[in-house]
C-alpha cells in the first residue's frame, strides 16, 4: 500500500506517494520525475545515483525511502542557484569539457560537491579522492579532476562566461 | 530486479526490545536492516518477507574507551575512522575501517559488517586478532559470543532468529601490541577485499616473536585465526626466514574457492604474500 512520505527536495516540501519498500532513487526518479540521478549498477558501486541527504552524499539506490522522512534532499536538479547561476562545479565541468555521454555527471558532481564547498584549499590528490567512488566509462577522469580542482579556485574575472 | 523493485514489508523498530519482539514474531522471515549497504545489494538473492529497520534505535552508536573498548553495533564506519580515542586504543580496527569505500562511510555499521557473515568482512580480521567479544540481546536477555565462535559459515553467524547484535567489546592488551591490517582487492577503493589479513603481536623480551595472532579472510568460508601459523611463530627469532616459512604455512591453512575474483592458487599465493607483509609491517620500527 502506498503511503505519503514528506521530505524537502531541493528546498521544496514535497510529498511522495510511495511504497515503503522503494529505494530513494526510485522515488526521486519514478515518483518525482527527477531523472538526473541514474541507476547504473546493482550494488551501490558506480555512484551514478548519488544524492545529498541531510548534508551527506549517499547512494540513493540503497536508501530506503522511509528513511528520508522530513529530511533535506539535494539532487543535481537543485544545484543551481536560485537565479539560475551554475554551481562552480557545473561551470568547471562545462569549461573543462569534462563530460562525454553525461550519464555519470550528476553523481560525479555531487560526489565532489562537499570538497568544493568546503573550507580547505585542495589540489589534485583531494580532487581524485573525492571522485574516486564514482565510475565514468567515457572520459578517463583527467578532465574531471581538472574541473574539480578548477572549481575550487577563485573565479578569474576574464574567464569566458557560461550561460546556464 | 534490485532493491526498490522488490516488495517486502518494511517495519521499523525504535528500541532493542521492539526489534527483538519483531524478530520473535517473524522469525526467519525477517532480516535486520541497519546501513543496508550489504543487505539491500543482496536483496534479489535474499528476498526477505520483512525488513526491520533499526537505524533509528538510539544509544547503539557509541565508542567508549576505558580499560577496554566498547562499540555500539550501529556505530558507522565514519565514526570508527574519526574517533581519536579508538585510533589510540585500537589502531588495528581504525585502519580496517579505512578500507571501506568512502560512499558507505556514513551509512555502513560495524554490526552490519559482522552480521552479514561475509568471508571477507572488512572488520572481522581485526576483531578476531583482538579477541573481541560480541554482546547480543535476545528475548531472554543477553549473551556474549567470542569472535572466534561468531562466524559459522559463508553468510552465516551464530545469531539465533530472535537475536540482535548490540555491542562489540575489545579487551585492551597489557603491554605494547604491534598490529597491522593489510588487504588486497582488484580495485583499491571500490571493491570488497579479495584477501584480508590482520596481525596483532608482541615481541618477547629476548627479541623473538612473542604472542602472535593472525586472522585471515577470503581463503575459507569464514574469516578465521590462522592458529598453526601463530603457533609456528611463537618464540621463534624474528628474521626473514621465519617469516617466509610461517607465511608459507598459511597456504596449508587456506582452502579458498576459485571464483570470478581469482583462482584458488592465486588467492592462496596472495594470502601468503599478505601475511609476510603484515608481519614485516608490524616489526618495522615506525609502525605501531
Amino acid at each position: 500500500m502506498k503511503q505519503l512520505v514528506t521530505a524537502q527536495v531541493n528546498g521544496i516540501d514535497t510529498e511522495m506517494y510511495v511504497e515503503l519498500w522503494w529505494s530513494l532513487a526510485r522515488a526521486l526518479r519514478d515518483e518525482l520525475g527527477l531523472t538526473g540521478l541514474k541507476i547504473g549498477c546493482d550494488d551501490g558501486m558506480c555512484g551514478w545515483c548519488n544524492v545529498i541527504v541531510d548534508g551527506k552524499t549517499v547512494r540513493s539506490c540503497l536508501v530506503p525511502v522511509a528513511r528520508v522522512k522530513n529530511k533535506p534532499i539535494l539532487t543535481i536538479e537543485g544545484l543551481r542557484g536560485e537565479d539560475g547561476e551554475l554551481h562552480p562545479l557545473q561551470r568547471a565541468f562545462v569549461e573543462h569539457f569534462a563530460t562525454q555521454c553525461g550519464y555519470c555527471i550528476p553523481g560525479m558532481i555531487l560526489a565532489a560537491k562537499s570538497l568544493v564547498d568546503g573550507e580547505a584549499n585542495y589540489a589534485e590528490e583531494e580532487a581524485k579522492q573525492a571522485i574516486s567512488g564514482t565510475l565514468c566509462r567515457c572520459t578517463g577522469y583527467v578532465k574531471m579532476v581538472e574541473a574539480v580542482v578548477a572549481a575550487g579556485q577563485p573565479k578569474e574575472t576574464n574567464s569566458p562566461s557560461v550561460d546556464a | 530486479m534490485q532493491f526498490g523493485y522488490i516488495p517486502f514489508e518494511y517495519l521499523e523498530a525504535s528500541s532493542v526490545e521492539q526489534a527483538i519482539s519483531l524478530l520473535q514474531q517473524h522469525k526467519s522471515e525477517a532480516k535486520i536492516l541497519a546501513g543496508g549497504t550489504d543487505l539491500l545489494v543482496g536483496l534479489p538473492a535474499i528476498r526477505p518477507k520483512n525488513l526491520i529497520d533499526i537505524s533509528a534505535i538510539q544509544d547503539l552508536n557509541y565508542i567508549q574507551v576505558d580499560g577496554s573498548v566498547s562499540i555500539g553495533a550501529l556505530t558507522t564506519i565514519a565514526d570508527l575512522r574519526q574517533s581519536e580515542a579508538l585510533s589510540n586504543a585500537c589502531p588495528l580496527l581504525s585502519r580496517s575501517a579505512d578500507a571501506f569505500q568512502p560512499s558507505v562511510h556514513d551509512v555502513a555499521t560495524i554490526g552490519g559488517n559482522l552480521c552479514n557473515g561475509s568471508p571477507v568482512a572488512e572488520l572481522a580480521p581485526a576483531l578476531l586478532a583482538l579477541q573481541a567479544i560480541l554482546r547480543v540481546a535476545n528475548s531472554e536477555g543477553e549473551r556474549l559470543i567470542p569472535m572466534e565462535d561468531f562466524f559459522v559459515g559463508h553468510g552465516l553467524t551464530a545469531l539465533q532468529d530472535d537475536e540482535l547484535l548490540i555491542e562489540v567489546q575489545i579487551p585492551i592488551a597489557d603491554g605494547e601490541l604491534k598490529s597491522t591490517y593489510v588487504r588486497h582487492s582488484i580495485r583499491p577503493t571500490i571493491d570488497f577485499s579479495l584477501i584480508n589479513v590482520a596481525v596483532a603481536m608482541n615481541v618477547a623480551t629476548g627479541g623473538n616473536f612473542g604472542t602472535v595472532r593472525i586472522a585471515l579472510g577470503g581463503v575459507r568460508s569464514t574469516p578465521f585465526r590462522a592458529k598453526s601459523v601463530e603457533a609456528a611463530l611463537a618464540g621463534r627469532p624474528i628474521d626473514e626466514a621465519t617469516i617466509e616459512e610461517c607465511a608459507g604455512l598459511a597456504a596449508e591453512e587456506a582452502s579458498p574457492t576459485s571464483d570470478r575474483h581469482g583462482s584458488a592458487d592465486y588467492k592462496t599465493q596472495i594470502a601468503k604474500v599478505l601475511i609476510g607483509r603484515a608481519l614485516r609491517a608490524c616489526l618495522a620500527p615506525a609502525v605501531a
